[in-house]
């Protein structure tokens, strides 16, 4: 087993080593690993010029902060306008409603006088007629 | 040819690792590729460890304060999160579903494996990442509670890691830093038992959706026959490795196929991570590889 098991890993490192002196060899108890390197510590400009974006990169995060929170604030707008719009919809739905019903009412009533008057007048007729 | 030689295999083995940066974290004018670190990684190691390295290269380039105690930082693979609390080669055999056959038949002289890699921040953490805020020492107390969990499956107590000298802790720790096999051998031959009560296995599954197993591994059969990869490997899935019957899948491990005949701890010792668990990778097979096996 063992001479296969060598074999295939011997392999493996074959291919995956290709081109590993393109690849960085970092060792974890390097200087590069803490937090900034020597030559920060040491060059004032640097520090300064670190001091400045690190102050950017807060202001930056404070607008980004902010332009997130307006965003909530245009898509709640946009919900409330979304409401409004289907409030007007039902309601122009329920006018068309309401003048329909109206209109036939009116017709209602029109025929209805049409109706009376047409007796009144017969009445009237009959009346007239006996006096003849 | 001895099992020195392969633990040393095992413990040298390196991947060729990109890390480029998510475009959303990138000042303007920056292109992910101008940024992109290439790193030797050992296998046997956590990303992780890696990350301030990373960082440090890139903090230039960013647009964000990877400092910012407010916001997660972690690694990405095809917009994957990866699970820094296992060794960096375990993930990239599980997560690439590695069938280490196919990649020999498509290798050429000039090709050229490199994983590549994400780096992500945000203000959550995605779902199972462990938090991770106290750096190396974290990633140091992480180490030693794997090894007490291993210790206890092994020996059914965890008294030969927690009776390890504050100076052979250290020496340990510092064997992974260093990359000292020869004091980590030491120290883990310490916990290592002749015979074990249950042999420490983690199985990777990446298809058809990521999930871990943590099977109950016995060294010894009630038969008295030690246990071998297929009897794990038939209990846990069923279904890929039936008897009698074609398998659909193959046991990876340090990215190599491991013969499913062999016996369970003398994989286990000669493969085991740093964490002392023997890590697995389930990958299905090729479709000329199925109508091979078929033929048969």
């Amino acid at each position: 087993m063992d001479k296969r098991l060598i074999e295939r890993l011997a392999k493996r490192d074959e291919i995956e080593g290709r081109y590993a002196e393109l690849f960085q060899k970092v060792s974890l108890t390097d200087q590069n690993l803490k937090k900034g390197d020597a030559s920060r510590d040491t060059d004032s400009t640097r520090d300064l010029l670190n001091s400045t974006i690190a102050r950017l990169r807060k202001e930056l995060k404070d607008k980004d902060t902010n332009v997130n929170r307006l965003k909530e604030v245009i898509e709640v707008k946009k919900q409330d306008s979304e409401k409004l719009n289907n409030e007007i919809i039902s309601l122009t739905i329920e006018n068309n409603l309401t003048s329909k019903r109206f209109a036939d009412l009116e017709e209602e009533h029109d025929k209805l006088v049409k109706r009376w008057v047409a007796r009144v007048q017969q009445d009237v007729d009959k009346l007239n007629a006996g006096f003849d | 040819m001895s099992i020195n030689d392969i633990r040393q295999l095992v413990w040298q083995g390196a991947l060729n690792v990109q890390i480029t940066v998510k475009p959303t974290l990138l000042a303007v004018d920056e292109s992910p590729k101008d940024c992109a670190v290439n790193l030797r990684i050992p296998r046997d190691i956590y990303l992780t460890c890696y990350l301030p390295a990373i960082i440090n290269r890139v903090r230039d380039s960013l647009r964000v304060d990877l400092d910012d105690e407010e916001q997660h930082i972690w690694l990405e693979f095809e917009n994957v999160p990866l699970y820094w609390n296992y060794p960096a080669g375990v993930l990239y055999d599980s997560m690439i579903g590695l069938n280490p056959s196919e990649r020999e038949d498509k290798d050429a002289e000039n090709s050229l494996e490199v994983w590549r890699l994400e780096l992500a921040q945000g203000p959550k953490l995605p779902p199972g990442v462990i938090p991770l805020t106290g750096g190396l020492q974290q990633i140091r107390s992480y180490l030693m509670h794997q090894w007490k969990q291993a210790c206890f499956i092994l020996n059914g107590s965890s008294k030969q890691v927690m009776s390890l000298s504050m100076q052979e802790s250290s020496r340990f720790w510092e064997s992974v830093v260093t990359r000292d096999q020869e004091n980590f051998i030491y120290v883990a031959n310490k916990v290592i038992p002749f015979k074990p009560r249950f042999i420490p296995v983690i199985i990777h599954q990446t298809l058809p959706e990521v999930k871990l197993f943590q099977p109950v591994t016995v060294h010894s059969k009630d038969d008295g026959t030690r246990t071998k990869l297929i009897d794990l490997i038939q209990a846990q899935f069923p279904n890929l490795f039936q008897k009698d019957h074609v398998t659909l899948s193959k046991v990876v491990s340090n990215g190599i196929e491991l013969p499913l005949t062999e016996d369970l701890y003398d994989l286990y010792n000669r493969l085991f991570s740093l964490d002392g668990f023997l890590h697995l990778s389930i990958c299905l097979i090729t479709d000329s590889e199925y109508a091979e096996e078929a033929s048969k």
